[in-house]
């Protein structure tokens, strides 16, 4: 009987161990965060005109990238990742108050550049992806959303329309390609608009220091928004500019995650991040490792008590011990698991 | 009284295991020879092709008799001491019929280990002479010593208290699960002997093997029921836990399925101590 207590309350401190370890390490997550935008606009520029489209300030070391980058026909292209070199870029000092540092990553044998990362003096990070293909001035933007969300401004001198739609978010683990076929609800879209080439996969929109994305074909009311525009091209140089910002808040986080929802539902098939198949596990698991195990301990203990038999009352007594030490570990990892 | 019964029930079981260890062993040796010429990349002449592969086949069939054996074994065991004529023998003697069914557990799960391990052993002994060209190589040790580095400094040098400590836990946990899943299984195959044996007279074993086989059916039923519904829906779940928690619910899952099985083994425990205690009828 005295091994049997103290193994059962070896048990019993082991799983409040657990459950008291377990609360004391659960912080809460703040997603409200402020609005910052970063402008970027002639230095960064000026790396694409320096005789051809690009210049190199500083070319550092090579490395090689296994990220895809998609051509304008939504193929990957593979041999882009072959070589690419950073360039250190120069910021001006109105950018030095916000922007610790630019790399761009360039591809030497394709001459292009498909890659920049933006360090922030607070800590965050802004990677975008872009493309150039013959030499052209088209952009397919992706963007990291390691961090924080992020839009990008982009204007061309030709044909340059603004359009904004209400809280528009970038989907940024997703090609710009894909996010195209996204439900307009959540504005999963990129906005590109090149010039010569012309291809369109949707608008931007500049108001009030947020910057939105538009596709003319599903949100035809967002014309009413190009008037509101503060978003100016400057035509003299003929230089595209191009404005970063930084901006979150729960509902835009929500948004998004909603429509990451929604893509990987669409892409994924219906085993992936579907609601009714992980409502049918949280039921399974907890009939499983919860009800089960309880309803054995109540047989357990109702035989415990009606036998007669020291024998019979050890296993009854050992039963009721696994359960509700089973039961206690379930929950304490069900709080946590199951969101 | 344990030690006794268990030496006579051990006795009765190796007294025919060790023959099928021993063509368990000599059917790897064959085996790492057909596989060394398969893998020699040389010419070899068609008779010692087939033969090789005929050796390779004949190991794996080996390996596959051999764990039936061990099975047989136990269930032949657990049913002629308990069931058959001798059980009047072993029901007279002044041991506890607990001590009985512990004594055929611990026979159990030790033959099924000590089974597995053999076939563990001869296999890794036919690989390692079969593809020795490739394994003892100047690579293979330089792999050895760069994996052993990466794992120390990994684990050993920047592993924190908790962490060593959630690390014994979750080996600890698998061994023992490992070890509750083999005496669930011998418990799962006693107790379809007990029930076939207290509910037919005549065909105790028939009963036995078809209670086994149905059982089994919906035991295989709700394990890929649990596959397809949980297995995706877990993943996404502890891979969106924050990280501080996330050492802490992954040790806890292999606990959480150790009380499980000790649970459904204390059950099934009950049930047949029951049977052999209230149910058990020779005459």
């Amino acid at each position: 009987m005295k091994k049997i207590l103290s193994i059962t309350l070896a048990v019993l401190m082991l799983s409040l161990c657990f459950v008291v370890t377990v609360s004391a390490d659960a912080t809460p997550i703040n997603t409200d965060t402020q609005v910052k935008i970063a402008t970027f606009s002639e230095d960064f520029q000026n790396m694409f005109v320096d005789g051809t489209m690009y210049s190199r300030a500083n070319t550092t070391n090579i490395q090689y990238y296994e990220t895809p980058v998609f051509n304008e026909y939504n193929e990957e292209i593979t041999d882009v990742i072959d070589e690419a070199v950073i360039i250190d870029c120069k910021l001006s000092d109105e950018q030095k108050k916000t922007v610790d540092g630019v790399e761009v990553i360039y591809n030497s044998s394709t001459e292009t550049i498909y890659e920049v990362q933006i360090y922030y003096k607070d800590g965050s990070r802004l990677f975008a992806k872009y493309l150039l293909v013959d030499l052209m001035n088209e952009y397919n933007k992706l963007i990291n959303h390691e961090f924080e969300e992020y839009y990008v401004d982009f204007n061309w001198p030709v044909g340059n329309v603004v359009a904004l739609n209400e809280k528009a978010i970038f989907n940024q683990q997703t090609r710009v390609f894909d996010l195209y076929e996204s439900d307009d609800t959540f504005n999963v879209k990129c906005a590109v608009k090149g010039g010569s080439l012309r291809y369109s996969y949707g608008q931007i929109i500049y108001i009030d220091n947020e910057f939105y994305f538009y596709d003319p074909e599903l949100n035809p009311e967002a014309e009413e928004y190009k008037a509101k525009t503060k978003y100016t091209h400057d035509f003299e140089s003929d230089v595209p500019k191009v404005k970063l910002g930084i901006i979150t808040d729960t509902a835009t986080k929500e948004a998004l995650d909603e429509a990451l929802q929604k893509y990987y539902d669409d892409d994924m098939g219906y085993m992936y991040n579907d609601e009714l198949l992980e409502g049918v596990s949280k039921v399974f698991l907890t009939i499983l490792f919860a009800v089960i195990p309880f309803v054995a301990f109540v047989a357990f203990l109702v035989f415990l008590i009606k036998a007669k038999k020291k024998t019979y009352k050890k296993i009854y007594l050992t039963g009721c011990i696994l359960s509700l030490a089973e039961v206690a570990v379930f929950i304490t990892t069900a709080l946590y698991l199951f969101k | 009284m344990l030690k006794k019964v268990l030496k006579y029930d051990l006795k009765s079981i190796y007294k025919y295991w060790w023959i099928g260890a021993i063509a368990c062993f000599a059917l790897s040796l064959l085996g790492s020879f057909g596989i060394s010429f398969l893998n020699s990349g040389k010419e070899i002449p068609v008779p010692i092709e087939i033969f090789s592969y005929i050796s390779v086949f004949l190991t794996i069939v080996g390996y596959v008799a051999f764990i039936f054996l061990a099975q047989v074994l136990v269930f032949v065991r657990y049913y002629k001491n308990f069931f058959s004529d001798e059980g009047y023998l072993t029901f007279t003697l002044p041991v506890k019929r607990i001590t009985q069914l512990n004594s055929k557990l611990i026979m159990g799960t030790t033959t099924y280990i000590s089974t597995f391990l053999t076939c563990l052993l001869c296999g890794g002994m036919m690989l390692l002479i079969g593809f020795r060209n490739e394994i003892f190589t100047k690579e293979t040790y330089e792999a050895i010593i760069d994996g052993w580095n990466e794992f120390k400094e990994l684990v050993l040098l920047n592993a924190t208290a908790l962490d060593i400590v959630l690390l014994i836990i979750i080996l600890l946990s698998f061994i023992i699960i490992a070890i509750l899943a083999v005496m669930l299984s011998n418990q799962f195959m006693f107790l379809c002997i007990s029930v076939g044996a207290t509910i037919s007279k005549k065909a105790k074993i028939v009963s036995a093997i078809g209670i086994y086989f149905f059982a089994g059916s919906w035991a295989s039923f709700l394990l890929s029921m649990f596959s397809i519904f949980v297995s995706a829906a877990m993943t996404n779940w502890i891979l969106d836990l924050p990280d501080n928690l996330f050492d802490i619910i992954f040790t806890l899952i292999p606990v959480i399925i150790m009380f499980f099985i000790s649970i459904i083994n204390v059950a099934l425990y009950a049930i047949q101590y029951r049977l052999l205690d209230n149910k058990l009828n020779l005459s």
